[in-house]
């Protein structure tokens, strides 16, 4: 990025014209998004993009917990995707504030915060720094309610972290670790879709009696906007979202990945006169084993995609409870398309993620089987 | 004075090194928070050992300011065509995204880089192939 800089300082007056230029091509995604087609919940509504929406959320919690607050690396001044913008200014220093570059103090600082009682919402700017806390949230949080036979507890504790591709995020700022945490009893993990769901779900887990992850993925930030009720609500976790009804595959996913297969369902109706079922897992733990597997036995063939790498990654998970549980209703083995068994490449992303056209062919496969 | 010292009271010698950033980590710090801004333009200005060096060659006058223009001129000269050299090489081969996650290649890895080639030749068109080289 600075080097970027550089060279359009250096050539001066054209600079402008590349600028506008880079940001054309640089806006290109593997995924298109649509907003939500319809939103339950009464009453007024703002179009919001997701950080504004992730704002919102955490304004309403500082507002009606009094021991709410919000730290992490560099939220004073706003953060690095604006998601604390103005909540400094208005709930003061002593509720807002940073933290050093430290994600075990940071995790470890929140614990103790919700161990007295009181909420603490944490940020680890981006989930790939998420690690130096594992400890922190697998042999602390993760575990302090059942160790201390339920005398103590940091249900008060919700972490947030930008997860997912962004287009030039490379090795450290593209990372989905769900499947680490959802192999941790005792958190729970969320991943928002867009701006109506990130407020609701982070409200939700600021409230949830349990400590909650929510990973929030960064590329939607801006992409995602919606109209999103003004008001206070929640929404439920552990629930999956039927995003589209079909009748032949149902495609799972989570996150970004919902736009792509949403996106593959269209075609595949269109193209192939197929029809699909769009879910939307959003929550991976708990996760919605009964929405899955009714739809998986109304089609009898399954479809699951994630951009984390194939082994271990929370599609297996799936794959596993799946066939257990609609053995007799599987007309074709579980699919999974992911992002491939290697660190998550820079310059060859194109060709790492579970785009369209693999995700068609997985579509296709299954058909055919 | 600091020469007396040095001769009659010090034999171990305790060097402090410190690092000053001049500029943001990146786009989104605000390195201002850390530190005032006064301190590190002073820095820039008198304790710089760029700086330093610069005035020594040209009280030995090795160095002016026409000369520093001409290597300034000389310098973006080069960055800029280096840049512009680098960029019209394609990009490596996409295949290499599947090498040295380890010394050597596991069977499942070979087994997800034959299948994503055989899926790329068969969508030749949808993937940006004419950018990645051989």
């Amino acid at each position: 990025m600075a080097l970027n800089k550089v060279r359009l300082e250096l050539l001066g007056r054209k600079a402008q014209d590349v600028r506008i230029l880079y940001n054309l091509f640089a806006k290109r995604t593997h995924f298109n998004y649509q907003p939500d087609e319809k939103c339950d919940i009464p009453g007024e509504k703002q179009k919001m993009n997701m950080f504004q929406a992730i704002n919102n959320a955490m304004d309403i919690a500082l507002k009606t917990d009094e021991t709410a607050m919000v730290f992490g690396e560099d939220v004073a001044f706003g953060g690095v995707f604006r998601c604390s913008m103005g909540l400094q200014a208005k709930y003061g220093k002593d509720r807002v504030f940073n933290t050093p570059l430290c994600e075990q103090g940071i995790v470890g600082f929140g614990i103790g915060v919700a161990n007295v009682g009181a909420t603490a919402i944490a940020e680890i700017q981006f989930a790939d720094y998420i690690f130096p806390a594992f400890d922190q949230l697998v042999n602390e949080a993760a575990k302090c309610r059942y160790r201390s036979g339920n005398q103590f507890n940091c249900g008060s504790l919700t972490v947030r972290a930008p997860c997912g591709a962004v287009g030039h995020g490379a090795l450290y700022h593209s990372q989905s670790p769900e499947a680490y945490f959802a192999h941790t009893p005792g958190m729970k993990v969320v991943v928002p879709r867009g701006p109506i769901k990130a407020k609701g779900l982070l409200l939700a887990c600021v409230r949830e009696p349990d400590p909650c992850l929510v990973l929030e993925p960064k590329t939607l930030y801006r992409a995602a906007v919606e109209e999103v009720p003004t008001g206070d609500y929640v929404l439920p976790l552990g629930k999956a979202d039927i995003l589209r009804e079909g009748t032949q595959i149902t495609l799972v996913g989570w996150g970004t990945q919902i736009y792509v297969l949403l996106e593959v369902a269209k075609m595949a109706k269109e193209q192939f006169n197929i029809s699909c079922e769009v879910i939307d897992l959003v929550s991976i733990l708990p996760w919605d084993r009964e929405t899955i597997c009714q739809s998986v036995k109304k089609t009898g063939r399954v479809l699951i995609a994630h951009e984390a790498p194939l082994t271990g990654g929370f599609g297996a998970e799936l794959a596993a409870t799946i066939q257990k549980d609609c053995f007799l209703h599987l007309e074709a083995p579980v699919s999974r398309v992911t992002g491939f068994d290697t660190p998550f490449p820079h310059v060859f992303e194109p060709f790492y993620l579970p785009d369209k056209w693999r995700c068609l062919q997985g579509v296709k496969d299954l058909i055919d089987y | 004075m600091n020469q007396l010292i040095i001769d009659q009271v010090i034999d171990t010698v305790m060097c402090k090194c410190g690092c000053l950033p001049v500029g943001h980590h990146s786009t989104s710090d605000d390195s201002t928070a850390y530190r005032p801004k006064e301190e590190a333009e002073h820095w820039t200005k008198y304790d710089s050992p760029i700086n330093k060096l610069r005035m020594y060659m040209e009280s030995k006058g090795l160095w002016d300011d026409s000369k520093n223009a001409a290597w300034i001129a000389e310098a973006k000269k080069n960055v800029m065509s280096t840049f512009g050299a680098a960029e019209k090489r394609p990009k490596p081969d996409w295949s290499e995204m599947f090498k040295d996650v380890y010394q050597k290649m596991p069977k499942h890895l070979i087994e997800q880089m034959t299948e994503m080639q055989k899926h790329v030749e068969a969508h030749k068109d949808k993937y940006p192939v004419k950018e990645y080289g051989l």
